[in-house]
Parts: C-alpha cells; structure tokens; sequence
C-alpha cells in the first residue's frame, strides 16, 4: 500500500506538517516505514476507530473531538492514543483541537481507501 | 483560558438550530476551553427537565446526549431569566448543569472577552 506518513512537531499545524514532512511516501512494513526509521510510527496505548460507514451520521465533525476527549481521559499524562477516521475533515478537526487543547498531535497518516490515523500524546 | 458564549435561540420547533448550537458547544468544551451555551428566548426550554429527551434532528446525535456529553466536558448551560420568568419555568425545572443567569452575568462573561457565536 502506498503510505504517505506526517510526522507531526509540537505545536504545528496540518499544512506546516504537510512542509516539515516533505510528503514523505512509503512502503508501510508493520507499521513502520522501510528506509525512514526516524518516521516509524508511535506506540500508541489505546485505540479510537470512527468509520463513516460505522456511524449513522456520515461526517464525524460533531462526534469526533469529543469522543477523543473522553477516550484520553482513560490514558495517563505521556501514552499515546491512536485515532482511526475515514473523514478527511478529521485532518483540521484534530490538528486544531491539539492546538486548542495543549495535547500533541505527533504523526498522521493518510491510508488513501483505508482512511487517516492519528497519534495524539495525552498532555 | 478563552472564553466562549454560545448562544441558542431555538427549542422543539427548530431542532436543528437547538443542536447546533450545543454541539459547537461541545467541541469547545472538550477542547478544554471555557464554554456557555445561552439559551434564551424558546431556547430556555431546552434546559428543563424532559424537554430535549425528544428532540432529534435527522443527521445529528440526540439533543439530550449532546447536553449530557458537554456538561461533562465542563460546559456550562445558562437559561435566560427574562426568557424563563414568562415562561413560567424557574430552577427547580432545570437540568444537572443548567442554571438560571441574568443579563448582567452575560454581559460580565462577554465583557471579560468571551467571543460569541448565535445559532
């Protein structure tokens, strides 16, 4: 699958991800790209999938945030949670909410079909 | 911390707008920003007991899980007392979360920064 992987830095938006990345594309390997260790993905503590075809109500805008919310309160300050959403608006929705909220957004990846995850760090 | 006042106008006969205006609230408040959702005018309705048990807009979560969810994150949910005295709807009907203000109490939010939004 052809992979395109964000690292994230601290306190960067989406499109200043976009830059600092360099659109670095991938072959994914176990979640880990080959031939750009400095980009494997972060070990992640828990989980949060949001599918549109899982969700009666097609764009997750209005549940999503939240949801990462309340699922971050289950971690400690440090872990790593996996966000997993088939909703491209997710891209700004979540960058927007680590600015808001002070949690950092450490990498995303777009899996074309498969959908986006994020790894966002519990501040 | 910012402040937000998010201001909803409408109850039964606008679903839609009633829901808007607490889902906004409720992306804030996760956000961990300090957030009030004002109800005022038909609005105030939504804040006492049983009435948003039956408001659904098609396409959107149940009104009374988007209140419950955002008093949970911290919200806060003011009902009008000009609007809730003719009303006939005082503290005694108000939801966990939910208080009477006066106007004076918004205008001290507003007045102290907080950015509005009017649905």
């Amino acid at each position: 699958m052809d992979t395109v992987i964000n690292s994230v830095a601290p306190g960067h938006d989406a499109h200043a991800a976009d830059q600092y990345a360099g659109d670095v594309r991938a072959e994914r390997s176990g979640g880990s790209p080959q031939g750009h260790p400095s980009l494997a993905l972060p070990d992640s503590h828990a989980l949060l999938t949001m599918k549109a075809e899982s969700e009666s109500l097609g764009s997750t805008c209005a549940l999503l945030t939240p949801a990462i919310k309340t699922r971050l309160r289950e971690l400690e300050s440090g872990q790593v949670l996996e966000v997993r959403v088939n909703d491209s608006t997710a891209r700004e929705d979540i960058a927007a909410w680590c600015r808001l909220s002070g949690n950092v957004l450490l990498a995303m990846m777009d899996e074309g079909h498969e959908g986006l995850r994020f790894f966002v760090r519990k501040k | 911390m910012p402040r937000l006042l998010i201001n909803c106008t409408h109850g039964k006969e606008d679903p839609e707008r009633a829901t808007l205006a607490f889902i906004v609230g409720n992306v804030a408040a996760s956000a961990d920003q300090e957030a009030v959702v004002l109800l005022t005018v038909e609005g105030v309705r939504n804040a006492t007991k049983g009435y948003a048990d039956t408001i659904c807009k098609e396409g959107f979560q149940p009104l009374r899980e988007v209140m419950q969810s955002f008093v949970a994150n911290g919200g806060q949910i003011w009902a009008c007392g000009a609007c809730a005295k003719p009303r006939g709807i005082s503290e005694s009907d108000m939801v966990n979360g939910a208080r009477i203000v006066s106007a004076a109490s918004v205008v001290e939010w507003l007045a102290s920064g907080a950015s509005s939004l009017s649905f």
